[in-house]
């Protein structure tokens, strides 16, 4: 694990290196002066070698960086210069707008970083190219990008970088197949309906079982997953598949009840049933009313768009065949056909101009993003009442739809954090593992419970409208499994319906937030890795991957010995200046989870062995300060602390929009777009304390998600 | 065969409806008509050959002139591999393809493939089960006791009712000796020995098989596939949405994958319809065999060696009529033939368990062939280099075993389809290694159409020209050497137990297992193609080592592992 992320950080140390450079050409100019005349300047002179007043003014502050900027940089990054550009603005708000500064943030305002002055290399060519800043003007800058995100110019200026175009187009939209879940789901529906969840659940996974198996399983890469094609294995797989279920649901003991139970949904002029001799009206009634829930599309009955599907299913139903057999036939056509393989949204109105989806097509679309299946007929009913392209009708079907979000949930978080790729866990034989298992049972049923737990816990914090903040700051527990229960320290299970008044709640300062659950928590063996856990950190909620790469062999090369805690061994191995480039952000978010032993119980004391024998324990310190890594010079005791910095840090802020925005896009990696519309709004949504339900509901909520482009 | 995806698609929106036939496979058929269907049975056999090595001037075909460097013919569109039809070779019935061959084939090259430039992952081959990917059976060279047990394919494809609907073991035919005891037997059916010699053979095979006549049968209606009409209106389901208004190009581009991958099936259901033989079928004809299999014992030359059935015309033909006879009447659809050297594995007249093993061949006059031979192959005797002396031998086998039973296959006619059995069958000819006990270029030579499922007729060259080979075999052999010049770095050689599987119609969710090459996933230092793998598809053993041979492995492609090997159209 650690060695691939080692490998993304490298990955992204080169692509941030790449960036820099566009942004930063080498220029082999002479930084020029140009007189400032900035009448509130202070006298540059009487900086050297001194603090920065804190007394200034911010307008003070932006007018001495300014004089700064204009000295030392202004001579090539200017207007007249279009490869560079300008690099003065007039606001504070200017500059961070065009991305030059993170308010508060030297780590993120790359106006900084790429100072030589400044204390982290990237590598990058650093500036001024030639005679570096001095101290004082140095000083001027830092002092300025640090304060900015005061009280500046009567209000709280947001850091928020995301930029969003008025004119943003919709997504494109373009077929890709169903997920295997997704068409486990669908299929479970669609049999589900005339014979119920328990004939389902035993077609699909007794019966059918096999053939299931052999259906392609998802690239479980995250974010991953959603390939768009099919290969030969999918269609044999779809095919035998098809070939079954038709067969199990076309039994002479189950076709009344299909067929009724379809019909019966809307049975139009079919008044007589007749399994043996179907009638036109109700073989028409069956074939409309099926494919309307197996498609959530209504059936195109006419040639206007040269496809009149139900002429052609029609086909099925030739005269000679019998009823049982002609069901067969159609079924099995059905389970393979594009409508049903596939995402694919051909329902459209460009009559205005505008490709707008139609309402059932909507609210296909929000229940495949909720619950990663079709519309239930519940939903679909809503939505056959409503329209959802007025804001009223998409309103009432989101309300609906999106308040069953678990599987939408699940699937988010087990990308997010990769909670799939969970070792297995075996437990361990040495004495200090003897002594730290405390009787419980490590085997993989514990694994799945540490996962389900935290899958429960997203899904209580957004049935329970909690704020997005609680995602790093709760101390609910959603255990269960004994085994969990007992690393929890925890008496009672969690109940059914968690809410905030019967929470089971974690012992107090003890724990809080995701990085604290043991699947967060858990390695193999019986040793913590603050530097894995560090990395984590900063990687899946700070979207902060270290730039650089650890030395060759580093990764092997054996920790310190000695009786001497866990956290002084990985102080004392990445103490040199080219480890703490990155190791000065790493380790600290990683040292404040000191409290938790290596499959998560929470210790005071950090049992101290040598040779597989008993040395002594020693005081646990997870006391850290956040700056490296959350740009706010604060000292925290421990992982509850660092838990609430970072809940409202401006880099969680950026980070979780863009994994929601990259699994709602169906990314193949993170993305690193900042103007989206979509990852400015759920920002601002972090930014107001607003719940998890509304964060994870924003994406969906806005008129681009029922519009399409049609690329011909 | 060739298909063409662009065509159904293309010509479905054209004019449209016509059905054509081609092979397909009994996979698609609803399990209940797997044993109705008049279903074309297919035939696996192999004739691994321990005599040993394959020198490459002996077995890679070259023109009268041409020296063994003659350059393959036009690379394989997209492939970066080359092929030239092994017609170009032979300019007469009378030109020799190469030493190995003789004249034995030149009838039938169109069912010929000679196959250069697969690899052994790591280590050398040498051993009849690793051959066919149960490297764990030949502890012998290799420490592989580690390793998963796996089927070799001769009893994958025995003990799966897609090919074989009989179910009936492999016929295990020839050596019980060396490396071929226990030849390609997992350990779960270990004890089924060879069958040797011929009383023995004949029992196995026909003992209460009846006669039947031959003649021209009446002819023969077969119905349709019941899912194939419906395929093609799925089919048109997807063409008909592709050509929707409101659909983009990407949308359609992705209809159209599907609309592929579903005419794929399509093409494997049968069309049904009326056949009328051509040509007389074959009988089951098999008692004129069986006076001659009980007289036909052992014989000797005068240094009192066995004269093996590779080395006596009669024993070489009658084992041919044997198989082919075997084959019209259908007694089994699985044969593996194993033969094997005689001194220096202990079936030397005088010594330990020799008898009458039909099948380990004499050798040349009194010179232990594989000790001396194949690990000293630039050793000479009687002014001629060990491998000349060894192809010479080698020649034997088709000359009087190999060419008859593929001349007898090409001339009787399957009533299943109407085609000859040579068509319906593949024919896979090795050896025990390379060109030295290396890893480097195991020879293959592929006979038979497997029904279709493969084309033929052709020279292919796997091998990377810009990476010659060098380093020593356990032997001090270096296949880079100028004495063994021409040898290059291939694809891996598990590829081509994919492509008889495929060919055979299994895909891969049949006979991919996850548990096998686990060891070898997520790794970092086993080449920059193969870190960080997650997966290994293919079929058998990814090293041939239960431990993580990194500088062997790392010049393959593990992804491609699991891919069929490009076979001009």
């Amino acid at each position: 694990m650690i060695k691939s992320k080692w490998i993304l950080v490298r990955n992204l140390f080169f692509a941030s290196a790449l960036i820099m450079a566009v942004v930063f050409p080498f220029q082999n100019c002479s930084p020029g002066f140009k007189s400032a005349s900035y009448s509130e300047a202070i006298d540059l002179s009487s900086l050297e070698g001194t603090s920065p007043s804190n007394s200034l003014t911010a307008a003070q502050r932006l007018d001495s960086a300014k004089a700064v900027l204009q000295r030392r940089c202004a001579g090539c990054h200017n207007e007249s210069n279009t490869t560079l550009g300008k690099i003065i603005f007039d606001t504070d708000q200017a500059f961070v707008d065009n991305r030059f500064v993170v308010a508060g943030s030297l780590s993120g305002s790359k106006l900084i970083t790429r100072l030589a002055l400044y204390p982290v290399k990237d590598g990058s060519q650093t500036m001024p190219p030639t005679n570096s800043l001095t101290q004082g003007e140095y000083a001027i800058l830092t002092s300025w990008v640090e304060r900015m995100s005061l009280n500046s110019g009567g209000g709280t200026m947001s850091q928020n970088n995301f930029t969003c175009d008025p004119n943003e187009a919709p997504s494109q939209l373009d077929a890709r197949r169903l997920s295997k879940q997704e068409l486990y789901n669908t299929l479970f529906q669609m049999i589900s309906r005339p014979f119920g969840d328990a004939t389902a659940n035993t077609l699909l996974s007794s019966n059918a079982a096999t053939f299931w198996s052999r259906v392609p399983n998802d690239n479980r890469t995250p974010f991953s997953r959603a390939d768009r094609s099919i290969n030969s294995s999918h269609a044999q797989a779809y095919y035998d598949l098809a070939e079954e279920i038709s067969n199990q649901l076309t039994q002479a003991s189950r076709l009344p009840t299909l067929l009724s139970t379809y019909i019966n949904y809307n049975a139009g002029t079919c008044t007589n049933l007749d399994v043996n001799n179907l009638s036109a009206s109700c073989r028409d009634a069956f074939i409309q009313n099926y494919l309307l829930r197996l498609w959530s599309r209504t059936v195109e009955t006419n040639n206007n768009n040269a496809n009149n599907e139900l002429a052609a299913y029609q086909a099925e139903f030739a005269a000679g065949v019998s009823t049982a057999q002609a069901v067969n036939n159609f079924l099995f056509r059905t389970f393979l056909s594009p409508q049903y393989l596939n995402h694919l949204y051909l329902d459209v109105d460009n009559s205005s101009g505008q490709v707008n989806l139609s309402s059932l097509a909507v609210g296909r679309r929000l229940s495949f993003h909720f619950q990663l299946a079709g519309l239930s007929e519940p939903d679909l009913q809503l939505v056959l009442r409503s329209n959802l392209n007025s804001d009223q009708g998409f309103g009432m079907a989101l309300n609906q739809i999106a308040s069953n979000s678990n599987r939408m949930l699940r699937d988010f978080t087990d990308d997010w954090l990769s909670l799939h790729t969970l070792p297995d866990i075996t437990g361990g034989t040495t004495a200090k593992w003897n002594s730290i298992s405390q009787g419980i049972t490590f085997n993989n049923t514990l694994r799945d419970s540490m996962r389900q737990e935290v899958f429960d816990f997203m899904s209580y914090l957004y049935t329970n409208n909690r704020p997005i903040r609680e995602i790093l700051t709760s101390n609910v527990s959603m255990a269960r499994d004994p085994n969990l229960m007992r690393i929890y320290r925890q008496n009672q299970a969690a109940p059914a319906n968690t809410t905030e008044q019967n929470a089971v709640r974690f012992p107090s300062n003890e724990r809080s937030g995701l990085t604290t659950r043991a699947a967060f928590l858990y390695n193999t063996g019986d040793t913590e890795r603050p530097i894995h856990r560090g990395l984590m950190v900063m990687s899946q909620f700070l979207c902060s991957e270290p730039r650089g790469a650890p030395p060759a062999g580093a990764a092997a090369t054996p920790l310190p010995t000695g009786v001497i805690t866990i956290r002084e061994k990985v102080s004392q191995q990445t103490a040199s200046t080219s480890c703490m480039g990155c190791h000065s952000q790493i380790n600290p978010a990683g040292f404040a989870l000191g409290h938790y032993n290596s499959f998560g119980m929470f210790q005071d004391v950090e049992p101290i062995y040598s040779n597989n024998t008993f040395i002594q324990n020693l005081q646990v310190d997870a006391a850290v300060n956040v700056r490296t890594f959350l740009d706010v010079n604060v000292n925290v005791n421990n992982s509850t602390e660092m838990n609430e910095q970072m809940a409202v840090s401006h880099r969680f802020r950026s980070c979780l929009p863009r994994y929601y925005y990259t699994y709602f896009h169906r990314l193949s990696n993170r993305t690193t777009e900042n103007n989206s519309c979509q990852m400015q709004r759920m920002y601002q949504l972090m930014e107001s304390d607003a719940s998890v339900s509304d964060f994870f509901r924003s994406s969906v909520n806005e008129p681009n998600f029922r519009r399409r482009v049609i690329v011909k | 065969m060739k298909y063409n995806r662009l065509s159904r698609r293309m010509f479905l929106q054209g004019s449209g409806g016509f059905l054509f036939s081609i092979p397909y496979l009994t996979s698609l058929l609803p399990r209940e008509l797997w044993a109705q269907s008049t279903i074309v049975q297919k035939r696996f056999i192999t004739v691994i050959n321990e005599l040993d090595l394959g020198h490459n001037s002996n077995w890679i075909p070259r023109s009268a002139n041409a020296s063994i460097t003659n350059l393959p013919g036009p690379t394989m569109q997209g492939t970066g591999f080359a092929w030239q039809p092994l017609s170009q070779f032979v300019t007469s019935p009378t030109t020799p393809l190469a030493r190995l061959y003789g004249t034995s084939l030149n009838n039938h090259l169109q069912y010929v493939n000679i196959v250069r430039g697969l690899d052994f992952n790591a280590r050398y081959g040498h051993g009849y089960a690793q051959i066919l990917g149960s490297i764990q059976r030949n502890p012998l060279h290799h420490s592989n006791a580690g390793l998963t047990r796996l089927m070799s394919i001769d009893w994958y494809l025995s003990q799966h009712a897609k090919f074989n609907s009989i179910r009936r073991d492999p016929m295990l035919i020839g050596s019980k000796n060396g490396e071929g005891d226990g030849i390609t037997i997992d350990d779960a059916l270990n004890g089924k020995d060879h069958r040797n010699p011929f009383n023995e053979i004949y029992n196995m095979l026909f003992s209460n098989v009846p006669e039947t006549g031959g003649g021209t049968p009446p002819p023969t209606v077969t119905q349709p596939h019941p899912r194939r009409a419906i395929m093609n209106r799925v089919i048109e389901d997807y063409r008909r949405l592709a050509g929707h208004r409101n659909i983009s190009a990407q949308d359609r581009a992705t209809l159209n994958n599907s609309m592929d991958r579903f005419n794929d099936i399509f093409n494997r259901l049968p069309a049904g319809g009326t056949t009328t033989p051509t040509a007389a079928v074959g009988s089951c004809q098999h008692s004129n065999l069986r006076s001659i299999s009980t007289s036909a014992g052992d014989t000797t030359t005068g240094w009192g060696y066995h004269r093996g059935v590779n080395e006596d015309p009669v024993k070489g033909k009658l084992l041919a009529d044997l198989m082919t006879a075997a084959i019209m009447c259908n007694v089994n659809s699985v044969f593996t033939c194993s033969f094997m050297t005689p001194y220096g594995w202990g079936t030397r007249s005088g010594d330990p368990g020799a008898g009458a093993d039909l099948f380990a061949s004499d050798g040349d006059d009194n010179f232990p062939i594989h000790q001396r031979f194949s690990h000293q192959p630039w050793s000479t005797y009687n002014g001629r280099p060990a491998w000349e002396i060894l192809g010479n031998h080698q020649s034997l086998l088709f000359k009087n075993f190999v060419g008859p039973l593929v001349s007898n296959l090409a001339s009787a006619i399957d009533p299943a389809n109407n085609r000859p059995y040579l068509y319906n069958s593949l024919i896979y000819t090795t050896f025990g290694a390379g060109q030295t006990h290396s890893q480097y270029s195991h020879p293959a030579i592929l006979i038979g159409n497997a029904a279709g499922g493969l084309t033929s007729g052709n020279y292919i060259d796997y091998s990377n020209r810009s990476q010659p080979v060098n380093g020593t075999d356990n032997h001090n052999e270096n296949p880079g050497s100028t004495q063994f010049s021409n040898n290059y770095r291939g694809v891996s050689y598990n590829r081509l137990l994919v492509t008889i599987l495929q060919a055979f119609g299994f895909v891969p969710s049949d006979y991919e297992r996850n548990d096998l090459n686990s060891r070898l996933l997520n790794l970092t230092n086993i080449g920059s193609a193969n870190n960080n793998l997650n997966r290994i598809a293919g079929y058998g053993h990814a090293s041939l080592t239960s431990g993580v041979d990194a500088a062997s492995i790392s010049p393959y492609d593990l992804r491609l592992f699991g891919n069929r090997l490009p076979f001009p159209a």
